[in-house]
């Protein structure tokens, strides 16, 4: 009897024990494929330059330093670029949610004669190359005028100078070259995030809407109250990737920002020129001095999104419990 | 009676429906502004460039018409562009399983509670901040790094890091189990790539992870009293669930291999764009969304037909149940009605 009892229990504990040991072991691999190249930007930005080289050293700096760090932070002006980076993408990201998430609301539940055609156009802008349309997109900005509309005299007057169209490709009102097209759903990566939504709002069951419908709530109202809500774990999914696409994009923004100050991917894709550039002897640095301080920058640039989502990732867990329907 | 009322039922639908109509516009409103002023005209633009010999000039660019002489370029005279493009097509058939079934067996996985859940959630968000940006670039132009990355063994720099994912042991591994040469290539590739591969679930694990935290809980439960084990809650609850983020999730793997800048064509794309030839560099890229277009819509249309599917077969099973029911609720009828003419 007592036997039998044992042999139960042991039935029940050794699969489940098992399963934490496997599931561990896949967890820490996998971490340890997705740390391994952080962990080397961490270790090789804290050396001292000079030690770069050293055989010995493969982990751990013998000699702690921050004196990569710190050439990178001001080579990368990292106060004033992190900032510009920072409104780019916190301003493009809450446009993107709110526009993005209207569209995908009109697209998943109302049926109108050109719905389809939107639907292709979206599709459209997540397969488009970026490159294909940067160089009419340049120009677009670079004489912003808003389809001639601002050439027309009783509005050329609104522009700096009347001359009918608004330079949007320097320093400052870059900014608005992200902010803009995000505020009307076309921003960075738009089409993917309408999707995005879409699908999640085609997946909540539709007895909600009738009930509010039939309580006499508006479309509008039933989107903002009852749909919203319920949608949070889209909504911060949308919201990280774009933040964070925002906060790395460097091939659009090296083309909108001229002159000293980018977003901070672009100057740290830079990074190298500015080494040199920085260097007054005009000697070239060795490829290991040059690498201490480009992994120091990298690090500077990943640990933002990072910090974010460190603060945002709880949100995911507590969606769970926000799930309108019972049953 | 009943004719006063019909047209009415249809005026008052007819109106509903249009009320929907113009609320679907009006939510959708943003986009059409959007495209109008950022999206539309750039691409008819660039549509107009590939048809185009196009010349920078002071404050624009100078047009003149070609034909079809870039796209004859491209395919004709220009060697790389057409076996890029096979090779990034071909790339495309085990990238997107792979990737897809790693991420979301770790979705899955970092679902489960357990201890140090928030430290491996911010560990595998890592992919998510660095694949998109700069640093993948700065990462993989490193030696040491990068011989991880590569899958190839390299003593250089900061002491050498033998690679976790050397492929030669697996393809030695697979040629002594007797395999063919051709499809230990094949794994080897994978093998090789795997790295990569893995570096890439990222943005697809976190968006199963949020379709996987819209599941009410409250299935699970039910279906938990009904004794079903987790193998059949996966197959019947988790995945039915997770399908239309699974679209989402294909959409996005293809077209992100497709327009990743290590894409070889799209490194030809580039190339054209870098020497200035804008004509070429458009029809190349509007060849190949073209390609990718059609890829997506197959997938949509697939993808579609299984839901639209399921709906009829459910509808069928549905009417012929409500036929048997009234063939025998008939046959009843018919038997009560014998009887009481039997009893009279």
């Amino acid at each position: 009897m007592k036997l039998q009892i044992n042999r139960e229990r042991l039935k029940s504990r050794l699969p489940k024990w098992l399963f934490s040991l496997a599931r561990a072991v896949l967890i820490i691999g996998m971490s340890y494929v997705f740390l391994f190249p952080v962990l080397y930007l961490v270790s090789v930005s804290l050396r001292h330059a000079d030690t770069v080289t050293d055989p010995s050293i493969v982990w751990v700096p013998k000699v702690l330093s921050l004196e990569s760090i710190q050439k990178a932070w001001e080579l990368l002006k990292y106060q004033q670029t992190a900032v510009l980076s920072l409104i780019i993408a916190v301003g493009s990201t809450l446009a993107t949610c709110i526009s993005c998430s209207l569209v995908g609301y009109g697209l998943s539940r109302f049926k109108f004669a050109e719905r389809n055609l939107l639907f292709f156009i979206v599709i459209l802008m997540i397969v488009v190359p970026p490159y294909t349309i940067l160089i009419p997109s340049y120009l677009n900005f670079r004489y912003f005028d808003l389809l001639g509309l601002l050439s027309i005299p009783p509005f050329s007057f609104l522009t700096p100078g009347g001359q009918g169209y608004f330079n949007l490709v320097e320093y400052p009102q870059a900014v608005l070259t992200f902010i803009l097209p995000s505020l009307f759903a076309t921003g960075l990566r738009a089409g993917l995030f309408i999707f995005i939504f879409r699908q999640s709002f085609l997946g909540m069951p539709k007895d909600l809407e009738e009930a509010a419908c039939i309580d006499g709530c508006g479309p509008l109202r039933t989107f903002v109250q009852v749909i919203v809500p319920l949608a949070t774990s889209a909504f911060i999914t949308v919201m990280l990737f774009s933040f964070v696409w925002h906060w790395n994009d460097y091939s659009t923004s090296a083309v909108y920002f001229l002159g000293d100050i980018k977003p901070i991917s672009v100057m740290l894709n830079n990074l190298r020129d500015l080494l040199n550039a920085s260097n007054p002897e005009f000697i070239p640095l060795s490829a290991d001095m040059t690498r201490t301080y480009i992994s120091a920058g990298a690090l500077l640039v990943v640990v933002p999104p990072l910090v974010l989502y460190i603060f945002t990732q709880k949100y995911f867990t507590e969606s769970i419990e926000r799930t309108g329907i019972v049953g | 009676m009943k004719n006063k009322d019909i047209p009415k039922q249809i005026k008052s639908a007819y109106s509903l429906s249009r009320r929907n109509a113009m609320a679907g516009r009006l939510f959708c409103l943003p986009l059409y502004i959007g495209v109008l002023l950022f999206f539309g005209l750039p691409l008819l633009q660039s549509f107009w460039y590939s048809f185009n010999d196009v010349v920078a000039d002071v404050g624009g660019y100078v047009t003149t018409w070609v034909g079809l002489d870039n796209f004859h370029n491209i395919f004709r005279v220009n060697v790389y562009f057409t076996t890029s493009l096979t090779k990034s097509l071909t790339e495309l058939l085990y990238k997107v399983p792979v990737v897809l079934i790693a991420a979301l067996f770790f979705a899955l996985l970092i679902n489960q509670k357990f201890r140090g859940r928030v430290l491996t959630r911010a560990i595998f968000f890592l992919p998510v901040i660095i694949a998109s940006g700069v640093v993948l670039k700065i990462i993989n132009s490193d030696g040491a790094a990068n011989s991880m990355m590569e899958g190839v063994s390299a003593d250089s720099g900061s002491g050498s890091y033998g690679s976790i994912f050397d492929s030669s042991a697996v393809q030695n591994f697979l040629i002594e189990a007797g395999l063919n040469e051709k499809m230990v290539d094949y794994f080897g590739t994978i093998a090789n790539s795997m790295f990569d591969l893995l570096w890439m679930t990222g943005i697809q694990m976190l968006m199963f992870l949020a379709a996987l935290q819209s599941i009410s809980p409250s299935l699970y439960e039910a279906s938990a009293m009904e004794g079903a084990t987790s193998w059949e809650d996966f197959w019947m609850i988790t995945f039915p669930s997770l399908t239309p983020m699974l679209l989402v999730n294909i959409v996005y793997t293809i077209v992100d291999t497709f327009t990743d800048v290590a894409n070889p064509v799209m490194l030809q794309i580039y190339k054209q764009y870098s020497g200035l030839y804008y004509g070429i560099a458009s029809a190349m890229s509007w060849t190949y969304f073209l390609i990718i277009g059609v890829i997506l819509a197959l997938i949509m249309l697939i993808f579609s037909f299984i839901q639209r599917d399921e709906y009829l077969v459910q509808a069928r099973k549905a009417e012929k149940l409500a036929a048997r029911r009234a063939k025998l609720a008939a046959r009843e009828a018919a038997m009560a009605a014998r009887e009481v003419a039997n009893q009279a």
